[in-house]
């Protein structure tokens, strides 16, 4: 009799622990390009011309581009073992400042193609996101006010290729802490060889590379700002910078973003701007 | 943080308190250290460069000391680990941390046993649960959490679990919960022939803020690609183990309910109108896992046979590689110890593959002895490029991923002098298993042999050789790095010393031998010399050893990684107490 109960106890148990199986699935709202909020997201693509699975990392982040056209701007970083050059390649889009940012943000990233998302770990434990993971990184960031404003403006004199350049932060509370700003130029329409997993022989001899990190205004990491930086008292930044003679500018982009600097390195808010629009 | 160093402090000085107090009482207290420490050089000649620690770092380690205490029906077990510029978590990167990675409390109380900390658990083979510690490949994936066994008499059992998986010196945040029932009937009254059946059930419930990750990316897609979602998600084993005499059969069989997870393979719209591949789906899974061997006097066999679909059962679907898994696919192709035949392995498939493998051996005295394995693993769904126009197996050979013959034979001719030789053939598909496009399937014939000479009672030497001839690509060029050669000598002095020197050496360089860029008939023949010296005194062992090391893929039990290549000096130090 006992040995029933017994077994008729383990029935009941297994029963409760795949009974309820009903549950409020969660709603999915309905898709389709989004209304421009004021947050701004960077997304750090890191990258190499010999990573096969690169290609489909920079595809992902055309869509995410189409599908939030004012609200994300998009680096793409070639660092690490993938970055070398070949030696039928034209450019060697591999520089200093990227390896810089890339030594920061934790070294190289474990598995291509991987992205830094606000330089946030979203409590991963790591900055590095792979690819499945962007897009839903992404809207949750831009659900956030941003902690700043970041107003971005210059002007481009072909005849001495000089970009002046103005910066205007407002911040919308007061920060303080380490708070850095970095100015880069990233320059897209590169027609070069690309490793790609998605071609028959593994390579696409004319990749169009775009987003790529060419150099930093700022440093590298960016320039410390004086804090704490009052709500609602703006901080105006002025800069210079020729552009190097093998940049085009047409296809050359200013990036900015304000972020946070020492243990934590997570942007509050960044701007893109076009050179020659 | 700070509490569980402080627990751990504690728990340590209670056991030392009650150790003191207890030599005469039956407690124990036990330990186990195990450490490894790297000195790097730079190799570019070997592609031994770029990452943190031949830069500047210049040096690394990694340690895990266990203790154990048992007093009075008690057992508190406490881990420290600590890495120092490790290279494990991310071989390209570098990683340091410390602190308590694993604590304990189990306790008996009649048929009850309850553990509670870190545990490391399964059902039945591991196909809907198992929490288990791979160091190599920094897998440590223990439960967070409680679980208790009863003992319903001596036959049966019943096990309940719920917790958290560890995620380094955090966890994941998704609940994990599930238990198994599993038992002994004997069905002669010799016991000669018996069952051992049991079923399992394994949850995994999404956090908010993991679900909210979940539909903001599914939300990000065009419609087509839209899918729904679950927080919950079962999955269910029934197992048995039949025993007959000299056979034994066991099959497993598992379903996992609708699951979102990341298909790298599944086709994506873009909002740019392009196609790409990747994307969350929500789709059941399944897996059939048999295995029968028959052992009799001088012969064995064991055939398998495993089923593969959509079973990836992760802690999240954004984690990667060999990160979050809450369970665990055995793999089913022979497990190679030689260099070599060891260099291409086949990482299990958990999105779809169809496995089988048989192992025969046959021993007509105690001179000889034969062992034949034959392993063969195709993917389970043909891949197919993004332009439909064209319909072309990114696959070729039938979706082949994987084929193995390895074939052994040992000869024993004297008390002193033990020989073994064979040869292995190998079809691995590097396009899938290291995501190289346009490798194809790399087929290789590797023969073999060793020879052991026992020169008195406390001397030997060991000699070793393997010779590895690589296939042609189109260009006929041998792919990957070519043709290989691996020679060995070790010579023991037991029960204290062991020396090693080895040479793997690059013969007919390939494609991918460094510098890539270079023609093949261009590139130096370059060898990765191995010198190692071990000390054993009782329960301490010791070794130094000088490497150069070629990348390669290093796998346990199924799970691999791609690692980059080493040069530089490594210690290890293993002790019990």
């Amino acid at each position: 009799m006992l040995r029933y109960f017994r077994f008729g106890v383990i029935a009941v148990f297994f029963a409760a622990l795949w009974a309820s199986c009903n549950e409020n699935e969660p709603i999915i709202p309905p898709v389709g390009p989004q209304e421009s909020g004021s947050r701004v997201v960077l997304i750090e693509e890191f990258t190499g011309v010999r990573c096969p699975n690169c290609p489909a990392g920079a595809e992902e982040i055309e869509s995410l581009l189409a599908l939030y056209p004012d609200n994300l701007v998009a680096v793409t970083i070639h660092a690490g073992s993938f970055a070398f050059a070949f030696d039928t390649s034209k450019y060697d889009f591999k520089v200093q400042e990227g390896i810089d940012i890339t030594n920061a943000l934790g070294g190289e990233p474990l598995f291509y193609p991987s992205a830094v998302i606000d330089r946030k770990t979203f409590g991963t434990g790591s900055l590095y996101l792979g690819k499945a993971e962007w897009a839903g990184r992404i809207q949750s960031e831009l659900a956030q006010e941003p902690a700043v404003g970041l107003g971005l403006e210059g002007s481009y004199n072909p005849a001495d290729r000089q970009l002046d350049i103005t910066v205007t932060l407002l911040p919308n509370e007061t920060l303080s802490g380490e708070i850095n700003l970095t100015i880069l130029v990233t320059e897209s329409g590169m027609v070069d060889i690309q490793a790609n997993e998605l071609e028959d022989d593994g390579y696409s001899e004319d990749y169009v590379h775009k987003h790529v990190l060419r150099g930093t205004i700022t440093p590298a990491l960016g320039e410390p700002l004086q804090t704490p930086l009052s709500e609602g008292q703006p901080v105006v930044r002025s800069y210079q910078y020729t552009l190097p003679d093998e940049w085009v500018p047409d296809n050359c982009e200013l990036v900015a973003f304000v972020h946070r600097s020492g243990s934590e390195e997570e942007v509050l808010q960044a701007a893109r701007l076009y050179i020659e629009d | 943080m700070i509490l569980r160093i402080l627990f751990a402090f504690v728990l340590i000085a209670t056991g030392c308190i009650l150790n003191a107090q207890d030599e005469g009482g039956g407690g124990r207290l036990s330990g186990r250290l195990e450490a490894n420490g790297n000195f790097f050089q730079a190799d570019s000649a070997i592609g031994a460069i770029n990452t943190p620690q031949y830069d500047r770092q210049l040096y690394g380690a990694d340690a895990w000391l266990n203790l154990t205490y048992a007093y009075r029906g008690f057992e508190f077990g406490v881990r420290f680990d600590m890495f120092n510029n490790s290279n494990l978590l991310n071989p390209l990167a570098s990683y340091t941390d410390q602190g308590i990675g694993n604590w304990y409390i189990k306790k008996r109380v009649e048929r009850l046993e309850i553990t509670g900390g870190y545990i490391y658990d399964q059902i039945g083979s591991g196909t809907i649960f198992r929490s288990f510690e791979q160091r190599p490949l920094l897998i440590d994936n223990a439960l967070f959490g409680i679980r208790l066994v009863y003992d319903i008499n001596d036959d049966w059992r019943i096990k309940v679990l719920s917790g958290r998986q560890k995620r380094l010196f955090e966890v994941y945040e998704p609940i994990i919960r599930g238990g198994s029932i599993d038992g002994f009937i004997a069905l002669n009254e010799s016991g000669t022939v018996s069952l051992a059946p049991g079923a399992g059930v394994m949850a995994r419930t999404f956090d908010d803020e993991t679900m909210e990750t979940i539909v903001n990316t599914i939300s990000s897609y065009t419609p087509v690609d839209s899918i729904g979602a679950q927080y919950n998600t079962y999955a269910f084993s029934f197992f048995n183990t039949l025993v007959a005499g000299p056979f034994t059969w066991y099959i497993e069989g598992a379903i996992k309910t609708k699951d979102v997870f990341n298909d790298p393979f599944a086709e994506k719209l873009n909002w740019t109108g392009t196609v790409s591949r990747g994307k969350l789906v929500n789709r059941p899974g399944n897996i059939v896992y048999t295995s029968m061997s028959y052992a009799k006097k001088g012969f064995g066999m064991t055939l398998e046979f495993k089923r593969t679909e959509d079973f990836t059962f992760r802690a999240n679907p954004f984690v990667a590689l060999n990160r979050g898994m809450i369970n665990y696919l055995p793999p089913m192709t022979r497990v190679n110890t030689y260099r070599l035949n060891a260099r291409y392995a086949a990482a299990t498939q958990e999105l779809g593959e169809l496995a089988v493998q048989g192992e025969f051996s046959y021993a007509p005295s105690r001179k000889w002895r034969f062992d034949l394995n034959v392993s063969n693993i195709e993917s389970l769904r043909p891949l197919f490029p993004l332009d439909e126009d064209e319909p072309q197996p990114i696959l070729t050979d039938n979706d082949l991923l994987y084929r193995e013959i390895h074939l052994q034979v040992t000869h024993k001719p004297s008390r002193k002098v033990s020989m073994l030789g064979g040869f292995q053939i190998q079809n691995y598909n590097q396009e899938v298993y290291e995501g190289k496009r346009g490798a194809g399937i790399l087929q290789t014939f590797a023969p073999f042999g060793e020879v052991l000479f026992k020169l008195d009672r406390k001397k030997a030497l060991r000699l070793e050789a393997q010779y590895m001839l690589m296939n042609r690509d189109a260009k006929d060029q041998r792919k990957d790095y070519g043709n290989w050669l691996f020679a060995l000598a070790e010579f023991s002095i037991a029960p204290h010393w062991s020396f090693t020197v080895s040479d793997m050496f690059n013969a007919s360089p390939g494609k991918n031998t460094p510098p890539v860029d270079q023609p093949v008939e261009d590139k130096e023949d370059i060898h990765f010399p191995r010198f190692d010296i071990y000390y054993t005194n009782k329960t301490n062992r010791f070794s130094l050893s000088y490497v150069k090391q070629v990348e390669g893929i290093v796998c346990t039990g199924g799970i691999c990684r791609l690692e980059p290549a080493f040069s530089g000096v490594k210690m290890t130090v293993n002790s019990s107490f």
